[in-house]
């Protein structure tokens, strides 16, 4: 696809967890460790007006669903502050610096004075129905191989409450996540392709990262991504995970546009009238069914003059503009979907009811029939928000926020929301900002890892390969410290990267859970002759599967400490000894060799053991 | 707002909080909102709303240039729905004073402002109109912590006039923070009534999407329709937002800073317990059924009163300065079972004797705010209650008390006389049993 010519706009909006020890507003631990919730609350939002006396469009949505909010909360990481029945406690510093830190290296500009905001957010994922946020930096910009890319805000603001179990009128939510600090940064339109957009999320993450704060691991990093296109609109991809699927997301939404204005291109060409939904009782058709969805239910039915074909008209590779229409009806109509002429009837056992239903609703040929297999009320609903989006097709494709699904497609969440959700948390003072502060910051401002790749490989002889891999799980730092302090660089960069990734690969561990401590500990007794280096994977594994176990318990369990040279000669000794037969056989060191290392089970080096198995023959030598 | 330099800077230029401007600082520049600033900030700081809805605030030595320019689009947006308050529906009143419930954040600046017509309270909370008809009289708006008795006064009055012009019952909105010496002070000022009064705050202001303030007042509403005929505080129940209590005025304190479910009935349970569908279970046999008859005002007041606590050291000098003041009863906040310090150095059992014989009514109350206090358990308590004179007020509220006290002082100077009214159970305030279930319910 010819990008420019399509006059692609993407900018992303990066959301990334902080780990400072506690959370934003108050002094909870910012973990999801904690399995078991000890306690559950109950509460509903309400809707507020917006600035201006208006009722935002976005919150007035949600309001519609009247749902009921069920919060867990969990004994470490809950206070009164995420059950909104506390003020929120002084902001955590450490992650106001932290921000600071991240906008110094995207070169922001700073305010010189921070107000925390309340956003307002009314599905439930904050209890208090807004987020606090504030906004750290903007103007500055991160260089991509594309060429530079705006970022145009650093806000820190409080993670929100994460979605347990969704029904229809009940949504359960954890409370452990909210209040989490989590910066939000957002760059300009200024990405032209897919690529593009998956480089610069990778470079932001970088730079985050190089703060040395933010959580690691599944969930603590987010992408939304937005995406035009000329006669398009802008779309909010939210909740994208993955950064190699980045790329298909922004091409399947460019594609998504495309098609849909060569839809609406081929209407106007047709002269395709707004549909009118007139909602018809069709019960009487199709409650003797043999489809299980219709039998014994009401059924109600909308025609769509000269629509035929269309819904099956692909959108994207695997998705079409029936799956769409489909998903708007689940969320703005509340019923699970719609049966249409364009789909298999065969399939739902409907073929014989459709075409009395044509009959009944006087369709001709060409015509697109639709029915909703719900309550009136649910079904009338449904229908003239179907009929509604067919319409839309006409004047705009709508400007609009949608979840990103795994396989690149995305899904009509709601409505875009509007700048005007904000006005100042009037439970804390603003924050100033003042140049000493900034110089304080500025002053010891964090490594990126970009540098600190070359700087390690120049430093300490390692390739610039081993170093990326080090610095980017997150232990340069340690790698640094434990040179300084006396390690072997080769045998440290081997550990961390080749040694870590087979127990990774070959036993299926977590070996990002190895805190840096683990790791120095290990060393330490390595250092000090303690641990045998052949053993140091399996101390690592055992590490791994039983973080609670002590150091010296695991080193005894595996009887991994290192023998004294004695100890060698004993044991190599005995084993001579106990041959001695085959002291004049030529080929005697090499099946005494495998005998004493299978004893010695690889607590001594082979050099070693060599030598003193040659001695020892030679005693017996006649 | 903005004074100094900034302030000049702005005149210079016609510039007024709310103008749409284009600023340059620090080589950015950006269009956005003047705002009006925070109270506690700095003052050579200006702060802006941002296009993209944030405010920020900028030094006025950064600032190198700004312009009035012209508005920027503000997203899509609805009109709240226009309705109103459907006559055919039981008419009721509600008396707005103030305090969270009755306040809206400006959404711009954060700045909060009363909210006293009954459209306003409607636009927020459109589920009234199916429940009454009701309509709103603000005497005045204040927060409670600065309401007095005059106040309560002034809030008895209006309640009594729309009771007594056919009303089915009254809502009285409310800060938090003293909303229980209102209810306590009603209670005694309202006598004969024959129909409910629900007083209602919240503890989480109503601009943001978790505020308690539409389900206090919508069970509110219901209570005020129902047949419940006494004073009372309608809040929430427990932390869920699943029913309120409607707690009776004289035996109701806020228990926690924060939380919804602050108000707790003490030394007795609930009235009723309420949900905003309208259902109503009542808890508490000892209550009022609404009748006919009009309520009989008893205003009367002497607000020469003063709560005292009972503490280690704590000087019984006090009394002597606050008696010096013109002071005229007081309601001493005693440890345990009704003690003061008895044999300390500091003594108050002389000065108190002293006092009482010259006709000063001393209240004691228990501090411990569950229980009941005991004339006549220990020696001490019997030197107070049976020997000094001090009044064992059982197991009055301490607040309750106080507002007592001065409703009683308004009525009589003689102490037996006061005595035997402090004594007499009047509006629910002293109970003959305590129940096992009404601790920390």
């Amino acid at each position: 696809m010819d990008y420019e010519k399509l006059g692609l706009k993407c900018g992303i909006e990066i959301h990334q967890q902080l780990d400072t020890g506690r959370k934003l507003f108050c002094s909870c631990e910012p973990t999801l460790d904690e399995e078991n919730p000890d306690r559950k609350i109950i509460r509903r939002l309400r809707p507020v007006k917006g600035e201006g006396g208006t009722i935002d469009a976005a919150v007035a949505e949600e309001k519609m669903k009247n749902r009921e909010f069920h919060y867990f909360s969990y004994p470490r990481s809950t206070c009164l502050v995420e059950m909104d029945e506390e003020p929120p406690h002084e902001m955590d510093s450490a992650s106001l610096e932290t921000s600071i830190e991240a906008g110094m290296l995207m070169d922001c500009i700073m305010p010189d004075e921070i107000i925390i905001m309340r956003k307002l957010v009314i599905d439930g994922s904050d209890t208090t129905g807004f987020q606090r946020t504030c906004l750290i930096g903007f103007d500055g910009k991160v260089k991509t191989s594309f060429g530079d890319v705006g970022i145009t805000n650093i806000n820190l603001e409080e993670d929100s409450a994460q979605i347990l179990n969704r029904e229809e009128k009940e949504v359960h939510f954890g409370l452990n996540r909210l209040g989490i600090p989590l910066i939000e940064i957002g760059t300009t339109p200024d990405v032209r392709t897919p690529e593009q957009a998956r480089e610069l999320a990778e470079k932001i993450g970088m730079i985050l990262r190089s703060t040395g704060k933010v959580k690691r691991g599944l969930g603590t990093i987010r992408q939304d991504i937005n995406v035009s296109i000329k006669e398009g609109a802008r779309v909010e991809i939210k909740g994208a995970q993955d950064l190699n699927t980045i790329p298909k997301w922004v091409e399947y939404e460019v594609e998504r546009q495309m098609r849909l204005i060569e839809i609406r291109n081929e209407l106007k060409e047709k002269k395709f009238k707004d549909v009118v939904a007139e909602v018809k009782d069709v019960s009487k058709i199709f409650k003797d069914s043999e489809c299980k969805i219709t039998n014994g239910k009401t059924t109600f039915a909308i025609l769509i003059p000269g629509f035929a074909g269309y819904l099956k008209r692909h959108l994207t590779p695997t998705r079409t503009l029936g799956n769409e229409i489909a998903n708007y009806v689940k969320v703005k109509g509340g019923i699970k979907g719609v049966i249409h002429t364009d789909e298999n009837l065969e399939k739902y056992k409907l073929e014989k009811e459709f075409l009395e239903l044509g009959k009944f609703m006087k369709a001709k040929e060409g015509d697109t029939l639709m029915i909703a297999v719900a309550s009136k009320k649910d079904s009338e609903k449904s229908l003239k928000v179907a009929a509604e989006r067919i319409n839309q097709i006409l004047s705009c494709i709508p400007e609009e926020t949608r979840r990103a699904l795994e396989d690149g497609n995305s899904e009509y969440m709601r409505p875009l929301p509007g700048a005007s959700r904000m006005y100042p948390e009037t439970d804390l003072l603003p924050i100033p900002l003042t140049k000493e502060m900034l110089l304080d910051i500025g002053s010891h401002l964090p490594e990126l890892w970009d540098d600190m790749i070359l700087r390690l490989a120049k430093d300490y002889g390692i390739s610039t390969e081993i170093s990326n891999q080090i610095v980017r799980s997150g232990r340069g730092h340690l790698f640094e410290k434990l040179v300084k302090g006396g390690a072997d660089a080769r045998t440290l960069a081997t550990t961390l990267t080749i040694t870590l990734s087979e127990i990774k690969r070959q036993e299926g561990l977590p070996v990002e859970d190895l805190t840096d401590k683990n790791i120095e500990d290990v060393f330490s007794y390595f250092a000090k002759g303690k641990i045998n280096k052949p053993l140091l994977p399996k101390v690592f594994s055992e590490m791994i599967l039983n973080p609670k176990t002590g150091l010296d318990e695991i080193i005894r369990k595996l009887d991994a400490h290192n023998i004294t040279h004695d100890e060698v000669r004993e044991i190599i000794a005995k084993v001579v000894a106990e041959n001695k037969e085959l002291a004049n056989n030529e080929r005697a060191e090499k099946i005494l060799m495998g005998m004493c290392m299978e004893k010695l089970r690889g607590r001594a080096d082979g050099k070693i053991v060599m030598d003193v198995l040659r001695e020892e023959i030679e005693k017996h030598r006649c | 707002m903005y004074s100094g330099r900034l302030g000049e800077l702005l005149e210079a230029r016609k510039l007024d909080i709310g103008d749409f401007v284009r600023i340059k600082f620090k080589g950015a520049e950006k269009s956005g909102i003047i705002m009006p600033k925070d109270q506690f900030s700095r003052p050579e700081v200006l702060y802006i709303k941002l296009a993209n809805g944030y405010n920020i605030g900028i030094l006025a030595d950064e600032i190198k240039g700004i312009e009035k320019c012209s508005e920027t689009d503000s997203g899509p947006q609805i009109r709240p729905r226009k309705i109103s308050f459907d006559k055919t529906k039981p008419k009721i009143s509600a008396v707005i004073t103030g305090g969270t419930i009755a306040s809206k954040v400006d959404y711009r600046t954060g700045g909060v402002t009363g909210l006293s017509k009954s459209g306003e309270i409607l636009e927020n909370i459109p589920e009234l109109s199916d429940i009454v008809n009701m309509e709103c009289i603000s005497p005045f708006t204040k927060m409670s912590e600065d309401l007095g008795h005059e106040d309560w006064i002034e809030i008895a009055k209006a309640v009594a006039k729309q009771l007594n012009n056919g009303d089915r019952g009254v809502i009285v909105t409310h800060g938090t923070d003293f909303l229980h010496y209102t209810s306590a002070a009603l209670s005694f000022m309202l006598r004969n009534l024959t129909k409910p009064v629900a007083l209602v705050g919240s503890q989480r202001s109503s601009d943001r999407g978790s505020s308690d303030a539409g389900m206090n007042l919508i069970c509110a509403a219901h209570i005020a329709t129902g047949d419940i005929a006494e004073v009372g505080v309608c809040m929430h129940g427990s932390t869920n937002d699943d029913f309120c209590f409607f707690s009776r005025g004289t035996k109701v304190r806020k228990m926690h800073t924060s939380r919804r479910d602050a108000f707790r009935p003490i030394n007795e349970l609930p009235l009723a317990k309420v949900w905003t569908d309208g259902k109503i279970e009542k808890i508490n046999p000892v209550q009022k059924k609404r009748s006919d008859g009009d309520v009989e005002l008893d205003i009367a007041f002497e607000p020469k009163v003063a709560i005292l606590k009972a503490y280690p050291d704590a000087d019984p000098d006090v009394i002597d300065y606050y008696i010096g003041k013109g002071y005229r009863g007081f309601v001493i906040e005693t440890a345990g079972l009704g003690h003061v310090p008895t044999f300390a150095k500091k003594s108050w059992i002389e000065t108190i004797r002293k006092h009482t014989k010259d006709g000063i009514p001393f209240i004691g109350t228990a501090q411990t705010i569950y229980g009941r206090i005991d004339p006549s358990v220990y020696t001490n308590l019997r030197m107070l209650y049976h020997d000094a004179g001090a009044i064992c007020s059982s197991d009055m509220l301490t607040e309750t008390a106080y507002v007592k006290l001065g409703w009683v002082l308004g009525h009589t100077e003689d102490i037996e006389e006061v005595r035997k009214m402090m004594l007499t159970n009047i509006a629910g305030e002293i109970t003959q049993r305590t129940l096992p279930e009404t601790y920390l319910y």
